[in-house]
């Protein structure tokens, strides 16, 4: 049976079916003992009501929009130059955390406070943009012109 | 000798910035390098070359402590321990506990290479793919020792990241597996591990921040920095023993080509963990973990050398690179190397013991400087980590897209990881150690004509199986004390 399976047209498949029935019964397990654990606990095996996939409350435009960003950044890091992509997008990626445009005025919510803060703050906003040319330049510099490194 | 001096500076200098760069390796930092000693002769290129291997294993600690982010896969352990630390205010002393460490383990592997060279290698070829497969697999009993409060969900994570770590090509006959047909090219050799390492940590961790509004920084909002504990050698009270084993465990790991410095870390761990007073606490943010880690992985730089020199066996990825530094010189390194070249052989010691020293120089007194890291705010901090991690996972196979793409893919399925109770370090533990735990089953069942009696006939083998039970079951009733104590805990 083993000499079957591990001749070398099969052999590939051999680990992979092995390690996924070994995921198969892991996850039974976990199902048997979650099943036990809410009975033990007098509780529904599936509670949908009282589930939140994310933190309550939690802050959505900085993540949806990380996500964005990121995936917006990959897309264009190999159209445009690694440098300009990096001051691009470190750029935005320091606004969205920062607040220094202020999203939420933008998007129409109020902030924490309960009062509108100012839309730009430009101290902030030049901050962003020297952390973003600075490591943009500094990073293609050294890798690329002094270690010879290939960048996008 | 003063140029030699100046290039183990160089070295170091230059490995420790790409060992503590997520996705930049010591092999990374070796091999741009190699070609420059074309213009240098053998002694002084070696020096260059043994500086970067030594900077490039050491570096990796400070992401690894200050951010969460293993800087090398080699410091997967370091940060269990160190993180916590940083995050209570104690980012200088972790750093300098594990910076000592690397040195006590540097120098232990240099005294194992320097007195032990011909028998060790001797020893470890007769280590055949049933032992390996046994280390391998005693390297992934650490995941038990991780999962502690929930083993199954762990163990699970663990075989995920195997299963996951199988996709792509089977070298040994060519053929693919679990590869979509648009991803052929890019999945031939499977997924990379310094993508995911970097998205299971750093990208993960930046959703979460993200999530919470990055109003953070990497310090607990309650830790109170005054109150932090200080560095002082006094942390290495009683913890000798430690350092020795972890030391000699990274060295012996070294010394078996192809095993590495990921599984020598974990073994160390789970082995600190096994043999602690206070295993409980390892994990929550004491010394004894990151030591271990540290010292073992520092251990790996004199075990690789072993078979490198002796044998003229790579002992990992960045030996077979050094092998190119002796080839480029026209020496032939293998059994007659020592006899044969006996002043290189002692500039080889000499230059590991000094490049020791300067990584510990150039480390331990900037370090208060370095470890402020954790005050800057995580809103300035996710964006520069996020451009590095870019050109770390790049770089990893010199300019393939998808890769990047990787720390995406991997970055959320971490944060969904974490949201459903999956714990991540079970998973990347996995994913390291599978590819090499199917090589060497199918290696040894081939090889010794489809028998499995090998595996449970052989000395060596049956002394493995012994500590991986043992280890197991002391995992199991760990967990279950734990869970005891909890309840107690709870009706208290």
């Amino acid at each position: 049976m083993l000499k079957e399976w591990l001749k070398m047209k099969n052999m590939h498949f051999f680990f992979p079916i092995a390690t996924a029935i070994i995921c198969g019964i892991l996850i039974v397990v976990v199902l048997i003992q979650r099943a036990l654990k809410c009975k033990k606990e007098n509780k529904p095996f599936f509670n949908f009501k009282n589930y939140h996939f994310f933190t309550p409350g939690y802050d959505k435009v900085k993540l949806w929009g990380s996500l964005i960003l990121f995936a917006l950044y990959i897309f264009l890091l190999p159209k445009i130059h690694f440098v300009a992509a990096g001051i691009i997008f470190v750029t935005l990626f320091n606004i969205l955390y920062t607040n220094c445009i202020n999203l939420e005025k933008l998007f129409g919510q109020k902030n924490s406070a309960g009062y509108a803060a100012p839309m730009v703050n430009i101290k902030d906003l030049l901050i962003s943009v020297a952390i973003a040319v600075i490591f943009s330049v500094g990073l293609w510099l050294l890798f690329f012109k002094v270690f010879n490194i290939t960048l996008p | 000798m003063l140029l030699n001096l100046a290039l183990a500076f160089v070295g170091v200098a230059v490995g420790i910035i790409f060992g503590a760069i997520p996705g930049m390796t010591a092999t990374m930092a070796v091999a741009v390098f190699l070609p420059m000693t074309y213009a240098l002769e053998l002694i002084p290129a070696l020096w260059l070359l043994l500086g970067l291997y030594v900077g490039g294993i050491s570096g990796g600690l400070v992401p690894a402590i200050l951010i969460n982010v293993p800087g090398t896969p080699s410091s997967v352990c370091t940060g269990f321990d160190g993180h916590p630390m940083a995050r209570r205010g104690e980012g200088e002393r972790a750093l300098k506990i594990g910076i000592t460490a690397s040195l006590a383990g540097g120098l232990i592997s240099l005294a194992v290479l320097a007195l032990l060279t011909p028998p060790l290698a001797q020893m470890a070829i007769k280590f055949s793919a049933v032992e390996k497969f046994l280390i391998i697999l005693f390297a992934m009993t650490v995941i038990a020792a991780l999962s502690k409060g929930s083993m199954t969900k762990g163990i699970l994570s663990g075989f995920l990241g195997v299963l996951l770590s199988l996709v792509g090509e089977l070298t040994m006959n060519n053929k693919m597996r679990m590869v979509p047909s648009f991803l052929k090219s890019e999945l031939r050799a499977g997924f990379q591990l310094l993508p995911l390492l970097i998205g299971l940590f750093a990208i993960m961790q930046m959703f979460q921040e993200a999530e919470k509004g990055m109003k953070s920084n990497a310090m607990d909002e309650g830790a109170d920095a005054k109150n932090a504990q200080k560095f002082s050698f006094k942390d290495f009270k009683g913890q000798w023993i430690n350092i020795i084993r972890s030391s000699l465990l990274g060295t012996f790991m070294g010394i078996l080509p192809g095993v590495g410095g990921s599984a020598a870390s974990l073994i160390a761990y789970s082995q600190a963990k096994t043999w602690s007073k206070h295993p409980e606490l390892l994990g929550t943010g004491t010394p004894e973990g990151l030591i271990a880690s540290e010292s073992s992985n520092n251990g790996l730089t004199g075990g690789a050398l072993v078979p490198l020199l002796s044998l003229g066996i790579p002992g990992d990825s960045t030996t077979a690179v050094l092998i190119g530094a002796f080839m480029l010189q026209g020496i032939q390194v293998g059994p007659l190397f020592i006899q044969q070249n006996g002043d290189i052989w002692n500039q080889i010691l000499i230059a590991l013991l000094i490049c020791n020293f300067i990584m510990f120089l150039v480390m331990f007194f900037p370090i208060k400087l370095i470890s402020k890291v954790v005050n800057v705010k995580s809103a300035r901090m996710y964006p520069v980590i996020l451009i590095m991690c870019i050109v770390g996972a790049f770089a990893t196979r010199s300019g393939v897209m998808f890769d990047v793409w990787c720390l995406l893919i991997f970055g959320v399925l971490g944060y969904i990881m974490s949201k459903i109770g999956l714990p991540t370090a079970p998973f990347l533990i996995g994913f390291i150690l599978g590819k090499d735990l199917e090589k060497y089953f199918l290696e040894a069942v081939r090889g010794n004509n489809y028998s499995l009696t090998p595996f449970f006939t052989r000395p060596i083998a049956i002394v493995l199986w012994v500590l991986i039970v043992a280890f197991l079951g002391y995992s199991i009733w760990d967990n279950a004390k734990g869970k005891r104590m909890e309840k107690a805990g709870m009706k208290d």
